[in-house]
Formats: C-alpha cells, sequence, structure tokens
C-alpha cells in the first residue's frame, strides 16, 4: 500500500511538473535574444542626461544554411539615469537584449569627467553586467566609436578583444577589468590608468578605425587627463603584473660608439622598496629585463663579452632614463601618483605612513625616487655577421 | 481418485506410489497425458514374447532412433539369445543397467517429471516400480559468439539456452570441487531447472542463505527467462536501476564466483543473473581485464564521463540555452544563436521531439529484421540528421546533443543499465526546462540519493563509495596491473536491514 502511495505521489508530481513547462519567468529563449557584446555609456552636461547605447549582434541566416553570419545592431536610448536610459533601450528593442556576453562598457570622456561615481555604481550594482568586463574610457563621444566599422571588419567587441590580446607586443595600452577598476576608485591617495579608445586613420579604409591607444588617468572618482603610450608602458611595467608578466617591448638603443641596436625587452621582476628617511619617505625602485637583440646597424661582434656588456650597459640606461622621465612627469607635472607608492608605504610602514597621511599631495612631488635597472641579453639572434665572417 | 482434473481442465498430481500392475500404472500415467498425443507407449517386447513390460516417452523430447536401434533393440537380442520366461524381466533389467544410469521410480509425479524431462521409463508387471533412463533427443541453440557483450579481445563463447550445456561451459572453466551447483526446480507448470553456483570458500554464506531463501519464496507458474527471477528477487521493485547483473558470458560468470559472488542459471535462458552486484560492477566489461590496464582505466573514465553524458545531456543543453545563458561562451553562444534561428520550437520541445524520435529507430532498428533493419536507419538518419535541420524543425546543436547522448547511452555495458539511464534523462529533462540546473540539480540529488539507499541483495549498490578504507574504493574503481590485484574482494554485507524484498508476501502477481 505504502509503494503504491508513493508511485502516485511521483506520478502526480511528475504530471504538475510536465504541466509547468515554460512557467519559469527566467526561461529565455535562444532565438528572442540579441546578444550585447558592447555598450557605450554618454553623459550631456547641459541636459544632464545618459545616453546608453548597444551594440548587438543577431544571426543573419536562418539555422538551416551553414554559414554562421552576423548583423551588427546598435539601438540607444536618452534617460535621466542610466537605469531609465537602459530601461528604455530595452523595451524599444525587438528582441530580448541581454548583456551576460557584454566584454566592453565604453565611457564617453564627459560621462568619465563629471559622472563616472553614478556610471560605475550602476555597472557594478547590476547582476546582469560581468565584472570582469573591461571599463574602457573613450576619447570624444562613446556611441560614436560603436558605430566604426573595425579595422579587421570583425565586430568591435572580438576587435578590441584581440587588441588586448596583442598588447603583450607594445605594452601601450592598460586596459582592466571593472571588479580592478573598483579597487582602485575611490583611492583617495593614488590614480590610476585604465585604456582608452581613440581612433587612427585608417590605410585601407576611407573612415577612421578604433584603436586602443595610450591610457586614461584617473583620480579621485573621475578622469583627469591622458597618458600618452610611452607613460602608459612605465605603469605597466611598474605596477601590473598582469601585463607585465607576458610583455615583450621593443626598444631602440644607441651606443656611444655610433652602434644602434633593437632589442625586446621581457621583465623578469620588478619591485618597489621604501624606506623613511629622517621622517621622510624614499623610494627605490629596482628592476630586472632579460633582452634579445633583434637587429644591429653595423657588422659587429655581438657575441663578444665586451661587447655585451657595453650593451647591457646601455640598456638599462636608456630604460632606466625612460622610467625617470615618466615617473618625474607623474611627480611634478601630473602630481599624481599613478605608481601606486603610497599603497607601499602604507604596508610596509604603516605606523610612518599614518603621520604623512595628510600631507601626501605635499609630500609626494617631492619625494626622491631612486631607479635601478639591470638588463641582460640572452640572446642574439641565428646570426653573427651577415655574410658568415667571423 | 489420484488425479483429479479440477474446473478449468487443471491436472494436479497427487503423490500415488506405483503399483505391481503394470497396466494400472499406465492407466493412470495415460490419464496425466490425456489429450496429449505425443506420449507413446510401446510393448517393450515381442507380443510372442509376453514379457509384460512397457517403455513410456514423450516422442518429441526422446531420442527415438537411439532408443529403437541401440536400447530396444538390445533388450530384444539379449531376450531371444537367453530366452526364459520367468526371467525375461531380469534379463531387461540387467540390459538396462548394462546401458547406463537408471533411476527408480517409486511414485507417479516422479514418472511424470522424468518424463517431462526427456527420460524413457519402463513398467514392468510385477514391479511396482517404474525404470527411468535419460536420453534427450531435442534440439537447442549451438554456443555462439555473444550478441550483447562483445570484446575485442578474450573467450569469445556465450552461454545458449540449454542449462545442460551452459553448466558445462562454467564448469570446464573452473575445475575446483569448491565451485557448487544447487539445482532447483521454479514453476509450477513449466518446473525450470534452476541452477545457483557458488564457489564455497568465498562466498558469504549470510548471502547465500538470504538468496536461497528468496528464490525458495517464488510462486510462479511459469517461468521464461531469468528476468522473472530477477525481479522476484530483487531488492527494490520500483527502483529504475537494475540490481542484479546479467550476463551471457561464462567468463564473466567464473570471474564473478571467484569473487564470491552467487551465479543464478536457468534452463531456456542464456542469461546467467550475478547477485549481488554493484553499481561500478555494471559500469565494468569482462573485458576491461583483458586489456592493458592503461588501457582498461582509460576505458572506464571514458565510460564514466559517457555515463554522465548520456544521463544529463540534453538537460545540461535546456538548462544552458534557456536559463543560464551567461555560461556558454560568448564564441559557442554566437554559433548556437545562428543555428537556432528560425526554428519554431522552444529548446525543450525540440530536445523532446529528437529525444523521442531516437528512441522510436532505436526501437524499430532493434525490432525489425536485419535485412530491413538497415534501410530503417538509413532513412531514419536522414530524417534526424538532415530533412529535420534541412527544414527548419530542429536546430544544427541539438541534433549533436541528442547523438551524442545516443552514442553515449551506448558505451554502458550493461544493457538494462544504459536503459535506466535513458529513462532518467526525459524527468531531468522535464526539471531543467521548468528550473534550470536548480532542477537538474534536484534530479541529481534525488538520483543519488536513491543509488545511495538501494541494495543489491544486502550489499550497498554503490559500494565501495563512502567505504572509510580508501584503498578498497581505489581498487574497485581503478584497475590495477594483475600483479597488484587481490583475487577476490568482498563487499561489505548487511543482512540486517529491513528487508524490502517482497518474496515475504506470497501470492505473488503472476509476472508477463
Amino acid at each position: 500500500m505504502r509503494s503504491v502511495v508513493r508511485i502516485v505521489v511521483i506520478v502526480v508530481l511528475f504530471t504538475i511538473l510536465i504541466l509547468t513547462e515554460g512557467c519559469s519567468r527566467d526561461n529565455n529563449e535562444i532565438s528572442d535574444i540579441a546578444l550585447n557584446t558592447a555598450v557605450a555609456i554618454d553623459y550631456d552636461i547641459k541636459s544632464k542626461k545618459y545616453t546608453f547605447t548597444t551594440y548587438c549582434v543577431l544571426p543573419l541566416n536562418t539555422g538551416q544554411e551553414k554559414t554562421g553570419a552576423f548583423t551588427q545592431w546598435i539601438t540607444s536610448e536618452t534617460g535621466s539615469t542610466l537605469l531609465e536610459a537602459g530601461k528604455k533601450m530595452r523595451s524599444h528593442a525587438g528582441k530580448n537584449v541581454i548583456f551576460q556576453h557584454n566584454k566592453f562598457f565604453i565611457v564617453g570622456e564627459d560621462a568619465a569627467r563629471y559622472s563616472l561615481y553614478g556610471v560605475l555604481d550602476y555597472l557594478t550594482r547590476k547582476r546582469e553586467f560581468r565584472v570582469t568586463s573591461f571599463l574602457i574610457i573613450s576619447k570624444g563621444q562613446a556611441s560614436d566609436k560603436l558605430k566604426l566599422k573595425t579595422e579587421s571588419g570583425d565586430i568591435i567587441s572580438n576587435d578590441l578583444l584581440g587588441q588586448i590580446r596583442n598588447n603583450k607586443l607594445l605594452g601601450h595600452s592598460s586596459p582592466i577589468i571593472i571588479k580592478d577598476f573598483v579597487n582602485l576608485f575611490q583611492n583617495p591617495y593614488r590614480g590610476f590608468v585604465t585604456a582608452s579608445l581613440g581612433l587612427k586613420q585608417s590605410q585601407a579604409k576611407s573612415k577612421d578605425v578604433p584603436i586602443l591607444s595610450g591610457g586614461a588617468l584617473l583620480y579621485k572618482e573621475k578622469l583627469v587627463g591622458w597618458l600618452n603610450g610611452k607613460d602608459v608602458l612605465v605603469v605597466n611595467i611598474l605596477t601590473n603584473r598582469k601585463i607585465w608578466r607576458n610583455l615583450e617591448f621593443p626598444e631602440n638603443i644607441e651606443l656611444a660608439s655610433g652602434l644602434h641596436f633593437t632589442s625586446v625587452f621581457h621583465v623578469s621582476s620588478s619591485e618597489i622598496h621604501s624606506e623613511f628617511r629622517n621622517g621622510s619617505p624614499v623610494i627605490r625602485v629596482s628592476m630586472k629585463l632579460n633582452a634579445a637583440v633583434e637587429s644591429v646597424n653595423q657588422d659587429t661582434k655581438v657575441l663578444d663579452a665586451a661587447k655585451i656588456n657595453q650593451m647591457e650597459k646601455a640598456a638599462s640606461d636608456h630604460i632606466e632614463k625612460a622610467i625617470t622621465t615618466s615617473l618625474s612627469h607623474f611627480q611634478k607635472d601630473l602630481k599624481i601618483d599613478i605608481i601606486g607608492f603610497s599603497n607601499v608605504l602604507r604596508q610596509h610602514h604603516p605606523k610612518e605612513w599614518k603621520v604623512i597621511q595628510k600631507e601626501w599631495d605635499n609630500i609626494y612631488p617631492i619625494m626622491p625616487i631612486q631607479t635601478h635597472v639591470s638588463v641582460k641579453i640572452q640572446r642574439a639572434g641565428m646570426t653573427t655577421s651577415i655574410g658568415g665572417r667571423d | 481418485m489420484f488425479i483429479r482434473p479440477n474446473g478449468g481442465g487443471r491436472i494436479e498430481l497427487h503423490q500415488v506410489p506405483l503399483i505391481t500392475s503394470a497396466a494400472m500404472n499406465l492407466e493412470q500415467l495415460q490419464r496425466c497425458y490425456s489429450e496429449n498425443e505425443l506420449l507413446s507407449i510401446r510393448d517393450l517386447c515381442h507380443s510372442d514374447l509376453n514379457c509384460g513390460a512397457f517403455i513410456v516417452y514423450l516422442t518429441i523430447l526422446v531420442d527415438e532412433k537411439r532408443l529403437n536401434e541401440q536400447i530396444i533393440r538390445k533388450i530384444n537380442l539379449d531376450l531371444s539369445v537367453n530366452y526364459d520366461h520367468g526371467h525375461a524381466q531380469k534379463s531387461i533389467l540387467e540390459t538396462l543397467y548394462s546401458l547406463g544410469d537408471v533411476q527408480v521410480l517409486t511414485d507417479i509425479t516422479e514418472v511424470v517429471s522424468h518424463v517431462a524431462d526427456a527420460n524413457f521409463v519402463i513398467f514392468m508387471d510385477g514391479h511396482a516400480e517404474g525404470y527411468a533412463m535419460s536420453l534427450p533427443g531435442y534440439e537447442t541453440r549451438p554456443i555462439g559468439e555473444p550478441q550483447l557483450e562483445l570484446n575485442v579481445r578474450g573467450p569469445r563463447e556465450a552461454f545458449s539456452d540449454d542449462l545442460q550445456i551452459n553448466l558445462g561451459m562454467v564448469f570446464r572453466r573452473m575445475k575446483s570441487p569448491n565451485l557448487k551447483a544447487k539445482l532447483v526446480h521454479i514453476g509450477q507448470e513449466s518446473q525450470t531447472k534452476v541452477a545457483i553456483l557458488y564457489l564455497a570458500n568465498v562466498v558469504d554464506s549470510g548471502v547465500l542463505d538470504e538468496i536461497m531463501r528468496r528464490i525458495d519464496a517464488i510462486e510462479i507458474n511459469t517461468l521464461v527467462d531469468s528476468t522473472q527471477i530477477e525481479e522476484l528477487i530483487q531488492d527494490s521493485t520500483f527502483s529504475p536501476f537494475p540490481q542484479i547483473l546479467d550476463t551471457e558470458r561464462p567468463d564473466r560468470v567464473i570471474t564473478a564466483v571467484n569473487r564470491g559472488k552467487i551465479v543464478i542459471m536457468m534452463d531456456g535462458s542464456p542469461n546467467a543473473l550475478i547477485a549481488p552486484s554493484t553499481f561500478f560492477e555494471m559500469l565494468h566489461p569482462s573485458e576491461d581485464l583483458y586489456e592493458r590496464f592503461y588501457f582498461a582505466n582509460f576505458m572506464r573514465t571514458i565510460r564514466l564521463i559517457t555515463l554522465f553524458i548520456s544521463l544529463m545531456g540534453p538537460s545540461l543543453y535546456i538548462a544552458l540555452t534557456t536559463f543560464h545563458l551567461e555560461m556558454i561562451p560568448t564564441p559557442l553562444m554566437m554559433t548556437f544563436l545562428t543555428a537556432k534561428a528560425g526554428i519554431p520550437f522552444p529548446t525543450f520541445i525540440e530536445a523532446i521531439i529528437m529525444e523521442l524520435s531516437f528512441e522510436v529507430l532505436r526501437e524499430a532498428n532493434l525490432r525489425l529484421p536485419r535485412v530491413v533493419g538497415q534501410s530503417v536507419s538509413i532513412v531514419g538518419a536522414l530524417i534526424i540528421g538532415e530533412a529535420a535541420v534541412q527544414s527548419g524543425i530542429v536546430s544544427r546543436p541539438m541534433v549533436i546533443v541528442v547523438a551524442m547522448t545516443g552514442i553515449a547511452s551506448f558505451t554502458i555495458p550493461s544493457f538494462s543499465t544504459g536503459i535506466s539511464f535513458r529513462i532518467l534523462r526525459f524527468p531531468l529533462m522535464f526539471l531543467a526546462a521548468n528550473q534550470g540546473m536548480f532542477g537538474v540539480s534536484v534530479g541529481l540529488f534525488l538520483i543519488v540519493y536513491h543509488l545511495c539507499s538501494l541494495r543489491s541483495c544486502g550489499v550497498l549498490f554503490l559500494d565501495p563509495l563512502g567505504s572509510d578504507n580508501m584503498k578498497k574504493v581505489l581498487k574497485e574503481i581503478i584497475l590495477f596491473p594483475v600483479k597488484f590485484r587481490k583475487a577476490a574482494s568482498r563487499q561489505e554485507i548487511q543482512l540486517n536491514y529491513t528487508s524490502k524484498c517482497a518474496t515475504n508476501n506470497t501470492p505473488r502477481k503472476e509476472w508477463d
């Protein structure tokens, strides 16, 4: 009897299960969705309105055909808050726009300067947006960038992802994800850099194409300026281990003897030490790099020990100079602690830091920073000289 | 009356001793076999001799040619050589004993059962006994290759339908006197011979007693296949999982017996039952033991993966593509997006259509004669694979998922275990369409919960999982090189639980 009751219960439950198929509000049929891959957020200072622009992909073909072609679909709405603009956009869209696959939030220059907190708050509060998507600041209007064709002809998110992947070849950009962005966002003592989206004149296309180059400098919850590629490289090799671990950047080095050589550098260790001398902080930056000689302008015995020493010395000086120049630009001109020296001091000398904390804005520009770079040339290529002479 | 026909024409036999009159005994026997024209009663000697001896047998069961040429002829020859009226019967008996093993029957029920078992019985006037000798003359299927449990390397013999041949195959492989075979007859009408095999020095007597008790408690009219025994002695009647392993391979029986298992074989079925069996034994075919252990373990891993695919393939696909779009990598999502464009059905309906058509095809292929079967599979493959996609009824990824799931379910070596996973796939699909991954998790939890509570003749079905002896767990799941394998490792027996076996309740519903 008990087993009969049990079976009846199972059958009833199963029937209810079958009858309630599709009743869930959470289900989202894949044929009804538009896949959002990039979002542009703009802010108009005069009207104080936000513009929420989405870049979606839709399948061009039907399921029967074999090729998977896509069409791009850009839609935009304006509202007094981001939520309002977003809601409007979604309700006017003919498809169910989903944001789970969104990789890029491109924030317009005005939005970043005047209303970045509100934007970031919305992006982190909403579960649908991934905290691993990249937050990029655009020079000028962000929505314009979405409308541009990319140089590769691929959809913009794929093209930008490719650019981020290839950043390891030059290191002139510093893309960071929302999670890291938020961690750095509210620190009043230091600034940080994220990737900036600019335009480049295309050789093949009539219009400009969007590229990630240089950095957007953020300080005290807003955009304060732009950095060029060289400065971003210094920031990357000093602070961003995620980037310098794979980075191999080229430099052109000139020796006093008139020898020029190009070399690819890879950071093997990058450390920032701090100490207090007479109550004032002193920073020591030490960096070790490995190098591979890629080209030399004249016939030289590169494998000669004395020559290598000379070249290593020249390379070390060159990179040391580049770092010093950038650091002094940050210190003297911008007066913003982009590298995060304040963090190092706070971690290693918490008591002393408490004393100087309030005076940090005055101390930072005059703080002595010693830089020490050592380069080791590990490879010199396959040929020792053209023509095979020894 | 000794033999009482009841209302439905059914004959009930009562123990009636034979009497000295051969004619009376024959009359009784004829009454048992009334309306059965296969019963043959012959005078053993020439009518002139008048020796008063009769021979009785069922024409289709006994080898009549041998009976005539060797037995009756020899008896008559011997009689004619030293004919002495007073000692004719003695002479017949002497000849009979010289020809083979003679059984002396004293009861009419014994006579009936012997006649039914391909014996001929000789009655003689003045003897209150019958003399039976076995002379089977029916045809059985010869020993062939396994049909279901195929292998690349290892023994190729499979059981046939005859218990005698099957037992021979087992005993030829294991010569130890410890290998015991108990014979019982099951089925009130069919009186089917059932043999219970075990290795006396390894078997757990508790389990043996329990299985014997359950087999003794079986009440059934006709026993047709070993599935009936399996259903009648298993622990949980309504579980989707088979709790007793069946095999058609004698080598597997040997391995099982050697591990302390009890093997049940019956006449008329090529499937031997191995009890108690565990879940992992159902996942491991006998071929594992015949391959190098690297490959065997690799295949075991593959089989564990395919087990999950066959159980959860479509439900995971449904859950991911309708509830958890964020869990699919973007490039794959884009592929799904193009593949699903223009498909009129929701993913769940699509999955149901494809799964059902796959099952229909499989069933049709199984039932049809081989000649026609091939064309059905071609048409089916065209419909499922190409036409359904071309006409925009189902999407390509769904075809892949269903095909993959279907193929995965065939990698499970035990056919009946594979079936249970195929059936459980459907409720999981319903749960996935209803609640997404949450539903799938609930479904899986229920399945695992059920598996944990399941027992096979007192042994935990999921043994050795959950055992605190890590070595034992590894030994059961991973195959070590032969050097490091211990001959017999027994499961922990837990017989003191409250048995759910229904053999306690008498008259059971007839198995059909």
